[in-house]
C-alpha cells in the first residue's frame, strides 16, 4: 500500500509541477483566455494535452461566458464520457486565475453547465445517456414541473441520477483514464501539493483568496444542485413551496427553461440573489456565470464571503442570517432530540443553512470538538439522512416541523484522543443507544462490562448501603435486557470504585472502540448476483457483509472512485499486487435515494478519516481537503488540531444520574464529589468563556476540571476510610495544605484523564522549563508563575500548539500507565500527605523532559521546608482560592459573569497575582478570588515563613471569604556546582 | 480485548488416540498407514509439553474407540474469552464426540453456546483466532451458516470468511505464531487464503512464511501470561520450515513431531482446546 502511495505522490507532484507552470502564464483573467485556455481543473496532473484540445467542453465556456453560449463548440459526441470531464477539469485548472484544486473546479464547471440555460442543446448531446431508460420517473417529476427544454431535462436528469467522487490516494492522481463512462459529476481528491499551495496563496493574495472561495462555493452549489435534482425527482410537489424563484432557476433544474438572459441578469444583481436565501447559492451561481465584466466584483464578493466562511461557522453564520433577515423574518421551530434524551427547540430562520442550526445545537450542547458529530433527519421514508451543513435546512426536509436528532457522525477511531470529557461522554451517549438498539453487537461478556461502567459513570461508587436489590434494571444497557445481564454488570460496577464518571467513560470507550461492528454504517445492498449483503461505511473504508460475516473490504486507498446512478453503487478499485487491471465493482441498492446516501456518506467518511496518517499533516493540505465537495466540515486531522486548541475548562458534563436524587443524596461522599465536581466545572466552564469572550487575555482560566472553585463550601463528610480531607472539608478560614495542586484536583477530578493533565499540568508548575507541558486545560495563571514569571501571555501559536501536543502525548501516555484498575489508587492520592504520588507520574515528568531541574512535592508546610534546604534557587507557587461562602451548590442554571479582573503585584521576593471573579448564577452571586502566590528566592529565603505570611495576609484581607483551596507547590533549581 | 492476553491459557483440554484411528480415521486415501503406537507415543509426548514445558492444567478425556477422530477436540469447541461455542462437525461420524467434551466444558465454567441448526457446519479447525477478530475458512467441513453462528456467538469481533479450500482445514496451513503474527505456508492456496486474509483485515498482521503448509500449524502459548513459547514440528518432520522458525526473537521453540497424527490430517492445534479461565481484567 505504501508503495503505492508514494508512486502516486510522484505522479501528483510531477503533474502538479507541469501545472504550476501552466498556471502561472494562464494566470490572467478570464475574460481574455481563449476558450481551450480557460478550463480548468481538479485532475491537473492527470492534465494531458489531448485533454485540453479534445475537451473544452461547451459548459466550461458557458460557465465563464455564460453571455454568449452560441459561441460554445460541441463537445464530443461521445456521451458524457467521464474521461472528458476529467480533462475538463483539468483544463480549467490550468487556466484558472486562481490555481485551485482541480476537483473542484471541474466540479464548479459542473455546476455552471447544470445551470447555464444556453448550454441545453450542447449538454444534450454530450450527456445523452445510454441507459436512460430507467430514469422515467425523474422525467415525468420534471416534465410535470416546468416546461424545460427535452434537452436540458435529459441533462438534468443525468446528473441527478450518477455522480461520481474519485478517491485517488491522498495526492494522487488518476493515470488511467476512464473511457466511455458516461458520468456527469465527478469528485476528485486534489492533490496535496496544489491544496497546500492553495492556502498559502490565500493568505497572500486576494485574487487567491478567491480563488480558493469561489471553490468552495462552487462545492456548495454542487451539492445544492444535486439535491435538488434529487428531491425534483423524489419530492416533486418540493419545489412548488419555495417561491423564490431567483433562486430556484438558478439551483433548480426546472429553471433552465428559462432564457439565458435570465442567468446573465441574476449575475448582474449578485446581492438581490444573495439575499433572496442561501448565499451559498448565490454565490455559486455568480461564479459561475460572471459576464467577463463583472467578474472581479463578482469574485471578490464571494472571496469574503468564502473566506469567512473558512475561518469560522460562527463567522459564517451571521453573516448569512443578516442576509437572511432582510429578505424575509419567518422562522421555522426546529426541534433537535439530544442525545442524553432531552430535546433541544429553537427558531431558525427558514433560509438558514444546516450549519446554523447545527452551530444552534452544539452551542446548547456546549461541545467544541463538533465535528465528530451531526444532525440526523429522517425523510417520508423514514430513512435517516445527515442534514449538510453547507445547505439550506428547508432544502432537505419536507415541511415543518423539523425534527432532527443529534447524533455522533464519525466515530473516533480513539476516543481517548478527545480533549474534552464531554465530548467523550456524548459519545459514550451515542454509543450506550447504539449497544440497545442492537446497531451495536457485543457479546454478554461484553455488555456487562459496558454496562458496569455505564452504572459507574452514572451512579458512582458501588456501596452496600446505596444500592440495594436489582439497581441496575433501572437503565437501559443491553438490547435485551435480562436478570442475569444486570448481576454482571451489577457485580462487575463494584470492581470500579473510585472511578470517576469520566474515567468510567473512558474506559467504556476503550471496550467499546474495539468491538468489530463500532463506526460502522450500514446499509442494505444486494451484490452483482442479487445476494442481499450489507454494506458498512466506516474510517477504514467500506466493509461488505453477508449477514453477519465479513466478505470483503475495501481500504480506502484501495479504492479509486465510488460513484452512483440510480440505484446502483459503484466502487471502482485501484489496481493491485496482485490484479492489474482496475475493476469496478457494482451494487444495487434499494433506491436511488439510498445509493446516493451510501455514496455521501462514503464521501464524507472518506474525507473525515482519510486524510489522518501520522506522518504528514501539514495544516494546508488539510484545511484545503476539508472542503472537500460534499463534506464541508473539517476533516479529522483537523479536528484533532483545532481540538488540541481547546483551551477552556472542562465544560459540564451533565449526567443523566445528576438528575436522579437517589445518588446525589449525598450519602456517599464519592459520589456526590464526582457529580458536583462535574457541574462545577461546568459552571466554572461557563463563567471562564465568558469572561474570554470579554476579552480578558489574562484571565486565569482555572483549570476546567477544578470544581474547587465553584463547588459550594458545603461540608462534606468523607467517607470512612476515604482519607481525604479536602479544603472543601476544611471550616472556612482554615488553610488547608496539599502535597500539590494535583491532589486537591485529582480528589474532585472527573477523570483520569483529568487528572492526567492536572498532573502534567503541575509537574510543569515545578519545573519552569517545562511551562511547555501545561497549558492543557488553559491555566495561563500557572504558565506565567513558573519562573518565567509573568512572561507566559503572549505565546505564539506554534508554542501553543506544541505544548499541546507534548500534553497530549503525556496525557496519553499516563493514562496508560493508569489503565488497569486501581480501585483505592485515588483514595491514596487524595490522602493529605500521601507519602508516594503515583509513580507515573512522577517518571511522566522527570525521565522524559530530562529537565535540569530537581523537582520535589512538598506536602503541607513541614516538607516545604526540608526541600527548601539546600538548594540553590526555589521557586514556590501559593494558590489561595477563597470562595465566598453563599455560592450557590445547585449548578443547574448557567450562571453569568458579573465581573472578573487580575491584578499584580510584586515585592522583592514574591509576586501576586490576584484574580477576581464574580459571576451570578441560580440567584446567588459569587465571588471568587484566586490570589497566586510566587515567593522566588534562593535557599536563604525561608519559604515557609513566607508561606505562612503570605497566607496570613490573603486571609486578612478577604474577611468573609472562606479559603477553598490552597496549592503549594515548589520548583527548584540544581544547584549547578552540584 | 484480546491483544495482551491472546496465547494465555490456563486449561487444556485433549483426548487419548483412540485404538480405531488406525483404520478408521477420516483420511486421504492416499496416506500411508498409520503407526497407532508411534501415534499415540507423539499425542503423549504432546500432552507432557501441554502440561510441563506450558505449565497448563491439562484435561484428558478418555479414548473411545466409537469416535476413531475423537482425538482431534480442536474441531469441537471454539474458545474466545469466557464462552464457548460447540462446534457441529461435517461428518456424521464424529457427531457424538461432543457429547464427551461437554461437560468438561462445563466444569470449566464456560458459556456454553450449541449449535443448534441442522444446516450449519462448522470444524473448529477452519476458525481462526488472531486476537482481534476471526477468520473462517468455508470449507467442506464448514459452511456459511456455521460461521454465522460463530459471528453470532462471538458478536465482539469481526468474522470473515476465506473462501474455498477444498477439503482441508483452514489452520492446515496457518496458524497465529503469537500476538499478531501470523504463521502461513508457501503452498499457492494458502497464499491465496493469506491475501484474502489481509484484504478483509483492518489490523496489520505480520506474516512468517514457512515452506512446508503443515508446518504453519503451530501452537502459540505464552507460559503464565509471559514469554513466548511456540509448539512446533521438529525438523524431524519439517527440517527446512523450522529454520524458518528460527528466525523468531524471544521465543521458546518447542520441537515436537506429530508425523503419524499427521497422516489422518492431525496438526499441532488440532489435539488440544485451549482454555483461559483465570479471568484476568
Amino acid at each position: 500500500m505504501t508503495s503505492e502511495i508514494t508512486e502516486k505522490d510522484k505522479v501528483i507532484q510531477d503533474g502538479s509541477n507541469a501545472e504550476g507552470t501552466v498556471v502561472k502564464d494562464a494566470d490572467t483573467s478570464e475574460s481574455k483566455a481563449s476558450p481551450g485556455t480557460l478550463t480548468e481543473t481538479g485532475r491537473s496532473t492527470g492534465t494531458t494535452g489531448r485533454g485540453l484540445s479534445r475537451l473544452l467542453p461547451s459548459w466550461m465556456r458557458r460557465s465563464k461566458h455564460s453571455s454568449k453560449p452560441e459561441t460554445v463548440p460541441l463537445t464530443k459526441e461521445q456521451p458524457g464520457s467521464t474521461e472528458d470531464v476529467a480533462e475538463d477539469a483539468v483544463l480549467l485548472k490550468t487556466d484558472g486565475p486562481d490555481d485551485v484544486s482541480a476537483g473542484e473546479k471541474a466540479e464548479k464547471e459542473k455546476c455552471a453547465r447544470v445551470d447555464l440555460p444556453g448550454a441545453a442543446p450542447v449538454k444534450s448531446k454530450v450527456e445523452e445517456p445510454p441507459t436512460m431508460g430507467g430514469e422515467g420517473s425523474e422525467q415525468d417529476s420534471k416534465d410535470t414541473e416546468k416546461t424545460a427544454s427535452h434537452s436540458s431535462e435529459t441533462r438534468i436528469q443525468k446528473r441527478g441520477s450518477w455522480r461520481e467522487y474519485k478517491l485517488w490516494g491522498r495526492k494522487t492522481k488518476e493515470k488511467d483514464k476512464e473511457k466511455n463512462e458516461d458520468k456527469e459529476e465527478t469528485t476528485e481528491e486534489k492533490p496535496a501539493l496544489e491544496a497546500k499551495m492553495d492556502v498559502q496563496e490565500v493568505g497572500k493574495e486576494e485574487k487567491r483568496a478567491q480563488g480558493l472561495d469561489l471553490r468552495k462555493l462552487i462545492d456548495d452549489d454542487l451539492i445544492e444542485i444535486i439535491d435538488d435534482v434529487s428531491d425534483s425527482e423524489e419530492k416533486p410537489g418540493e419545489q412548488e413551496r419555495d417561491e423564490d424563484k431567483g433562486i430556484k432557476d438558478q439551483v433548480n433544474p426546472t429553471g433552465e427553461k428559462e432564457a439565458s438572459e435570465h442567468a446573465k441578469e441574476e449575475t448582474e444583481q449578485p446581492a438581490e440573489k444573495e439575499q433572496a436565501g442561501d448565499a451559498t447559492s448565490g454565490q455559486g451561481v455568480e461564479a459561475r456565470e460572471p459576464t467577463p465584466a463583472e467578474t472581479p466584483k463578482g469574485k471578490q464578493d464571494e472571496g469574503s464571503t468564502a473566506e469567512q466562511k473558512k475561518e469560522g461557522k460562527e463567522k459564517q453564520m451571521p453573516g448569512r442570517v443578516a442576509r437572511s433577515v432582510s429578505r424575509r423574518s419567518r422562522h421555522v421551530s426546529c426541534k433537535v432530540a439530544l442525545l442524553d434524551g432531552t430535546s433541544f427547540e429553537c427558531l431558525l430562520e427558514k433560509n438558514a443553512c444546516g450549519q446554523a442550526l447545527f452551530d444552534l445545537v452544539c452551542q446548547h450542547v456546549n461541545i467544541l470538538e463538533k465535528d465528530y458529530f451531526g444532525l440526523l433527519h429522517k425523510d417520508e421514508a423514514g430513512h435517516k439522512n445527515w442534514l449538510d451543513p453547507a445547505k439550506e435546512v428547508k432544502k432537505q426536509l419536507l415541511n415543518p416541523p423539523w425534527l432532527f436528532s443529534f447524533n455522533v457522525k464519525f466515530y473516533p477511531l480513539d476516543p481517548a484522543q478527545l480533549t474534552e470529557n464531554l465530548t467523550r461522554y456524548l459519545l459514550c451517549l451515542q454509543l450506550r443507544d447504539d449497544v440497545t438498539r442492537g446497531r451495536l453487537p457485543c457479546s454478554f461478556v461484553t455488555l456487562a462490562l459496558l454496562a458496569s461502567y455505564t452504572l459507574q459513570a452514572e451512579l458512582g461508587d458501588w456501596s452496600p448501603q446505596e444500592f440495594e436489590g436489582n439497581y441496575a434494571t433501572a437503565f437501559r444497557l443491553a438490547p435485551n435486557q435480562t436478570h442475569e445481564l444486570e448481576e454482571r454488570a451489577m457485580e462487575l460496577h463494584r470492581t470500579h470504585r473510585g472511578q470517576k464518571p469520566a474515567e468510567a467513560d473512558f474506559h467504556f470507550l476503550e471496550n467499546a472502540k474495539k468491538l468489530s461492528m463500532y463506526g460502522v454504517d450500514l446499509h442494505h445492498a444486494k451484490d452483482s448476483e442479487g445476494t442481499d449483503i450489507m454494506l458498512g461505511v466506516c474510517a477504514n473504508g467500506l466493509l461488505v457483509y453477508r449477514d453477519r460475516l465479513r466478505i470483503n473490504r475495501f481500504a480506502w486507498p484501495k479504492i479509486l472512485k465510488i460513484s452512483y446512478r440510480r440505484s446502483h453503487f459503484y466502487i471502482k478499485i485501484r489496481p493491485g499486487e496482485f490484479e492489474h487491471v482496475e475493476s469496478t465493482i457494482g451494487f444495487k441498492l434499494p433506491s436511488h435515494r439510498a445509493a446516493k446516501r451510501l455514496w455521501k456518506v462514503c464521501v464524507e467518511h472518506h474525507t473525515f478519516f482519510r486524510m489522518v496518517e501520522p506522518e504528514k499533516i501539514p495544516r494546508g493540505r488539510l484545511l484545503s481537503l476539508g472542503s472537500r465537495f460534499r463534506f464541508s466540515g473539517r476533516t479529522q486531522a483537523q479536528t484533532r488540531e483545532a481540538s488540541a486548541r481547546i483551551d477552556r475548562p472542562a465544560p459540564l458534563v451533565r449526567r443523566a444520574s445528576a438528575r436522579v436524587q437517589p445518588s446525589m443524596a449525598g450519602s456517599t461522599v464519592r459520589t456526590y464529589t464526582a457529580m458536583s465536581s462535574d457541574g462545577g466545572a461546568a459552571t466554572a466552564s461557563r463563567a471562564f468563556n465568558t469572561a474570554r469572550a470579554a476579552q480578558a487575555p489574562a484571565m486565569p482560566t482555572s483549570d476546567g476540571e477544578d470544581d474547587v472553585f465553584l463547588t459550594p463550601p458545603l461540608p462534606r463528610r468523607s467517607g470512612p476510610g476515604e482519607g481525604k480531607a479536602t479544603s472543601e472539608d476544611q471550616p472556612k478560614g482554615v488553610l488547608f495544605y496539599t502535597s500539590g495542586e494535583q491532589d486537591d484536583r485529582a480528589e474532585t477530578d472527573s477523570s483520569k484523564t483529568d487528572s492526567s493533565s492536572s498532573d502534567s499540568e503541575s509537574g510543569a508548575e515545578h519545573e519552569p522549563p517545562r511551562v511547555q507541558m501545561r497549558n492543557i486545560e488553559g491555566e495561563n495563571i500557572y504558565i506565567r508563575h513558573s519562573k518565567l514569571m509573568l512572561e507566559g501571555l503572549d505565546k505564539t501559536d506554534e508554542d501553543m500548539a506544541r505544548r499541546k501536543d507534548s500534553l497530549s502525548q503525556l496525557k496519553r501516555s499516563f493514562m496508560e500507565d493508569t489503565l488497569p484498575p486501581r480501585p483505592n489508587e485515588w483514595d491514596k492520592r487524595l490522602s493529605v500527605g500521601s507519602p508516594g504520588r503515583p509513580s507515573p507520574r512522577i517518571s511522566m515528568h522527570g525521565s522524559p523532559l530530562q529537565s535540569p531541574l530537581n523537582f520535589s512535592f512538598r506536602e503541607a508546610p513541614e516538607g516545604a521546608g526540608q526541600s527548601g534546604n539546600g538548594e540553590a534557587m526555589t521557586t514556590e507557587a501559593l494558590t489561595v482560592t477563597y470562595q465566598a461562602p453563599q455560592a450557590d451548590s445547585e449548578d443547574g442554571e448557567p450562571d453569568v459573569l458579573m465581573s472578573a479582573q487580575t491584578i499584580t503585584s510584586e515585592s522583592v521576593s514574591s509576586t501576586t497575582t490576584t484574580h477576581i471573579t464574580k459571576t451570578v448564577k441560580g440567584g446567588f452571586s459569587e465571588t471568587r478570588i484566586q490570589k497566586k502566590i510566587v515567593i522566588s528566592g534562593d535557599s536563604d529565603t525561608d519559604h515557609d515563613q513566607a508561606l505562612v505570611q503570605a497566607l496570613h495576609e490573603a486571609t486578612v484581607q478577604h474577611p468573609g471569604m472562606a479559603i477553598t483551596r490552597v496549592v503549594v507547590h515548589k520548583e527548584t533549581d540544581v544547584p549547578a556546582s552540584d | 480485548m484480546a491483544g495482551a492476553c491472546f496465547g494465555r491459557y490456563t486449561h487444556a483440554v485433549v483426548r487419548a488416540v483412540p485404538g480405531s484411528l488406525q483404520d478408521h480415521a477420516i483420511r486421504d486415501p492416499a496416506s500411508s498407514p498409520v503407526d497407532l503406537a508411534k501415534a499415540q507415543r507423539q499425542h503423549g509426548v504432546y500432552v507432557g509439553i501441554l502440561r510441563q514445558k506450558l505449565g497448563l492444567q491439562v484435561i484428558e478425556v478418555p479414548a473411545d474407540d466409537s469416535f476413531p477422530d475423537s482425538v482431534f477436540v480442536e474441531d469441537l469447541a471454539v474458545v474466545c474469552g469466557d464462552t464457548v461455542l460447540v462446534t457441529r462437525p461435517s461428518a456424521l461420524s464424529r457427531r457424538g464426540e461432543v457429547s464427551a467434551i461437554l461437560p468438561v466444558l462445563e466444569e470449566l465454567k464456560l458459556r456454553i453456546v450449541e449449535m443448534k441448526d441442522e444446516t450449519a457446519m462448522l470444524e473448529g479447525g477452519d476458525v481462526l483466532f488472531t486476537g482481534r477478530e476471526f477468520f473462517v475458512g468455508l470449507s467442506q467441513r464448514t459452511n456459511q451458516r456455521g460461521a454465522e453462528i460463530l459471528a453470532d456467538t462471538f458478536k465482539d469481533f469481526a468474522v470473515s470468511t476465506v473462501p474455498g479450500n477444498g477439503s482441508l482445514h483452514l489452520k492446515s496451513f496457518c496458524s497465529m505464531g503469537g500476538p499478531d503474527l501470523l504463521v502461513i505456508g508457501s503452498s499457492e492456496h494458502a497464499q491465496k487464503a493469506l491475501r484474502t486474509m489481509q484484504q478483509l483485515t483492518d489490523h496489520h498482521y505480520d506474516k512468517l512464511t514457512v515452506p512446508d503448509d503443515c508446518a504453519a500449524n503451530c501452537l502459540f502459548v505464552r507460559p503464565g501470561g509471559k514469554g513466548h513459547a511456540l509448539v512446533l514440528r521438529s525438523a524431524e518432520d519439517y527440517p527446512e520450515s523450522i529454520k524458518a522458525f528460527e528466525k523468531l526473537k524471544d521465543y521458546t521453540l518447542i520441537p515436537t513431531s506429530m508425523s503419524e497424527l499427521n497422516k489422518v490430517n492431525g496438526m499441532l492445534t488440532c489435539c488440544s482446546i485451549l482454555v483461559n479461565r483465570k479471568l484476568d481484567v
